[in-house]
């Protein structure tokens, strides 16, 4: 008999090179190629991911600092995360949530 | 003091460092005090400390003024995050070929002497490798489609003798390879060994990645403010006041290698340069060592092959044969240079003869001048 399924978490890859600038995140993984900025809530989202989080996880974690309702900020969130995935920025994670 | 660099530029260098004595002028530059701080914050290196600056409130901004800032700090972080990219597959190439490395300058002086590496710009990438394994590391990289930029006089040369070469990579990237830390005389009395004895690493995209240790680094920051350009930039006085005054450094060990790499005047010049140009105050023991110090008859002459800006590269080659130890090497260092091979030759001189000509005038002019 299996347990309930654990939630899928994100985390920031190890092979990013990052600078904090005036307006954001300036990152650039390693082995995607293209570097982009993260400003406004995809810098706080990007800093939540520092560490283990699955989609609800990192959506809670916001909205503790933003207005609006969790349904909404959860797809926000959504997107970006797939959107970072796809650029090698985050990664899938086996570790312990928050 | 009269100092070479713009009042706001050295404001802006200073900002954040512990006692300095550089404050920003009341109310906001006016358009040619800005104009010309853009300009200097380009050469100098400087758009991570005026992000700093803008961000902390200590330089009164207009909303126009602050994109402009913002627009170089990125600019000049694409450019840090694009060639530690290039570090990355370089230290890639040279560990596959088992060459022992330490990055130097800007790279690691950003990530282990700053509380951000964000504030310190650089524009490329400096290893240093092993004087047995530099030939190696030049194959290795070549094979692996890096381009040597200047051949040397001859087979072995830079290895025995030469401060070290630039190398290209596939993307257009410079990577500068060395050898020791300085070319001429003071690169010479350095005793490699002891930038090897201690190390540190920074982390890097995963990756552990080594460096010299605190104590070598800040030898070597002062290396390159000191003997680098006449005018040092303000980023690497920077450097050299970081390390002085946040980090704890065994000043015992610095003054050991100092003298025994014959490297008190180069030392001590650049702690001075560096106090004077953050008008910090003599408190710091190594400051009031270095401003207190008379550099000898020897040191003044090998001094002044660096300092002096009329000076060239056979000047400083000239120099350096007192530096080569024992006679066989100088007559091979001699040699290499007054006869090297054609391929040296190809594209800066039109013949051995011109070659000859041209060496004794640098060296013969300087003494000429009055």
């Amino acid at each position: 008999m299996s347990g309930p399924a654990r939630p899928v978490r994100y985390v920031q890859s190890e092979r990013v090179l990052s600078r904090r600038t005036l307006h954001g995140i300036l990152v650039l993984p390693i082995d995607h190629g293209e570097f982009f900025d993260l400003t406004g809530t995809g810098e706080v989202l990007w800093d939540v991911l520092a560490e283990p989080r699955s989609i609800a996880e990192a959506a809670s974690a916001l909205h503790v600092r933003f207005e609006g309702p969790l349904a909404d900020v959860v797809a926000d969130v959504t997107p970006v995360v797939a959107d970072l995935v796809r650029r090698r920025a985050l990664v899938r994670s086996d570790g312990p949530g928050p | 003091m009269n100092h070479p660099w713009p009042p706001l530029a050295r404001a802006v260098a200073a900002h954040g460092l512990p006692g300095h004595g550089v404050p920003f002028p009341a109310g906001a530059p006016d358009g040619t005090a800005w104009a010309e701080l853009v300009v200097s914050v380009k050469r100098q290196r400087l758009a991570g400390l005026l992000a700093l600056a803008v961000a902390d409130g200590a330089v009164e901004v207009d909303a126009a003024r602050a994109e402009q800032v913002a627009a170089l700090h990125r600019t000049a972080m694409v450019k840090a995050v694009v060639l530690e990219r290039a570090l990355l597959t370089t230290t890639d190439v040279l560990g596959h070929a088992g060459v022992d490395l330490r990055v130097l300058k800007g790279t690691a002086v950003a990530h282990l002497d700053y509380p951000d590496p964000a504030q310190r710009c650089f524009g490329d990438v400096d290893l240093l490798v092993r004087a047995e394994q530099f030939d190696a590391a030049i194959e290795a990289l070549r094979a692996g489609g890096y381009e040597r930029l200047f051949p040397e006089p001859r087979p072995g040369f830079q290895r025995r003798f030469g401060k070290g070469n630039c190398m290209v990579t596939p993307e257009h990237h410079e990577i500068d390879l060395h050898r020791t830390l300085a070319m001429g005389p003071f690169g010479l009395t350095i005793v490699l060994d002891d930038l090897w004895a201690n190390g540190a690493t920074f982390r890097l995209a995963g990756q552990d990645v080594p460096a010299l240790a605190g104590e070598e680094r800040f030898l070597h920051a002062c290396f390159h403010a000191s003997l680098g350009d006449p005018i040092p930039r303000l980023s690497v006085l920077r450097d050299v006041a970081q390390m002085l005054l946040t980090r704890p450094l065994d000043l015992d060990r610095v003054r050991r290698r100092s003298a025994a790499w014959r490297a008190d005047a180069v030392i001590a010049r650049a702690v001075a340069l560096a106090g004077d140009a953050f008008a910090l105050q003599a408190t710091e023991p190594l400051l009031a060592w270095a401003r207190a110090y008379e550099p000898d008859g020897r040191e003044r002459q090998a001094m002044a092959v660096y300092t002096d800006p009329h000076q060239t590269y056979a000047a400083k080659s000239f120099a350096a044969l007192r530096a080569i130890p024992g006679l066989p090497a100088k007559a091979a260092y001699l040699r290499a240079l007054a006869f090297p091979d054609r391929s040296y030759l190809a594209g800066r001189h039109e013949s051995r003869l011109h070659r000859w000509t041209r060496g004794l005038t640098q060296v013969v002019r300087p003494r000429i001048r009055p």
